[in-house]
């Protein structure tokens, strides 16, 4: 799936990084909702990328309401 | 399968080699890519399996096959269905808090079960017929017992989070599982049943294997005994009932 979306935005010459690691982020959720993988420590993968994610989108918000 | 502990919650084996070599390409993919290529799709691709891998890393080892686990299972099942045939046990049993991080069960000979304490139950020594108040009974150890405590499972998850977890993600032996607990009654709900249930005594006494496994899940979990109240079978889905012993 991830490499899919590399794929993909490759071919629609994305270069944006913070767009692949948004859909990365999606993708990892939806992927652990339905496959439900066992981890024996907390889930640290997915709390890197909410954190990245939710950078991304403070960083997007905050350009917005400064470019306003 | 070998598996090699590399650290706390890493392990290196099955789905841990696979993690490991995908973290140790996907390092240097993205750093060269970010700081030499400055290509994205090339970096993103590196995050990709740096993703993954850790992801792989941090699965725990199934260092025993589940068909091997459900074959162990149903054969562990054979003695106890031998032993209650012996004393002609009819009576539903009470899953027992733990004891020592095990489950025991005590199926009641007698179908008067007046006299039976269960905060005497959890005294009596564990020995194969016992005799509870004025009750005489059978001390069992079921197959769940010994599967809960391999799956390491903690006192304060949920009901329904304890039953997936050995029986779905441990054993295999079930596609989906569901509890509901209102007031003193539980309500077991197993889809896609994979383990066999043959034998008549086990399955009138302790539940069939699934529903034992379960029962053996909740007592562990609730700290409380649990008797088993019977079952309904549809094809692969099974119904187990309990109720908590107070």
């Amino acid at each position: 799936m991830m490499l899919g979306t590399v794929i993909s935005l490759a071919w629609l010459k994305e270069a944006r990084i913070d767009v692949y690691i948004s859909l990365f982020t999606v993708e990892y959720y939806a992927a652990s909702a339905l496959i439900r993988v066992r981890r024996r420590t907390v889930d640290l993968v997915g709390l890197t990328l909410l954190a990245a994610f939710a950078r991304i989108v403070a960083l997007r918000i905050m350009e917005l309401l400064f470019k306003g | 399968m070998h598996v090699r502990e590399v650290g706390p919650g890493l392990s290196v084996g099955g789905y841990g080699r696979l993690g490991a070599s995908l973290v140790a390409f996907g390092i240097p993919l993205t750093l060269f890519s970010w700081f030499i290529l400055l290509n994205t799709a090339l970096t993103a691709l590196g995050l990709a399996c740096i993703i993954i891998g850790v992801t792989a890393l941090m699965m725990p080892p199934r260092p025993v096959p589940s068909g091997v686990l459900r074959a162990m299972v149903e054969a562990a099942a054979i003695p106890v269905e031998a032993l209650l045939e012996e004393f002609d046990v009819e009576e539903p049993a009470v899953y027992l808090p733990p004891r020592d991080g095990r489950v025991y069960v005590f199926a009641a000979l007698a179908s008067n079960h007046r006299g039976l304490e269960v905060d005497e139950l959890g005294r009596v020594p564990v020995r194969v017929v016992n005799v509870v108040g004025r009750v005489p009974g059978l001390m069992l150890f079921p197959p769940g017992s010994e599967l809960v405590r391999l799956s390491g499972l903690e006192v304060n998850v949920g009901l329904e989070e304890a039953v997936r977890s050995v029986l779905v993600d441990l054993v295999e032996g079930a596609e989906s599982v569901s509890v509901a607990m209102e007031g003193d009654s539980v309500v077991v709900e197993i889809e896609g049943c994979r383990l066999r249930s043959d034998w008549p005594k086990f399955r009138r006494v302790l539940g069939s294997p699934a529903i034992s496994i379960a029962g053996c899940s909740l007592a562990y979990v609730l700290n409380r005994a649990l008797r088993f109240r019977g079952e309904e079978a549809e094809g692969r889905r099974v119904r187990g009932f309990f109720a908590v012993v107070s």
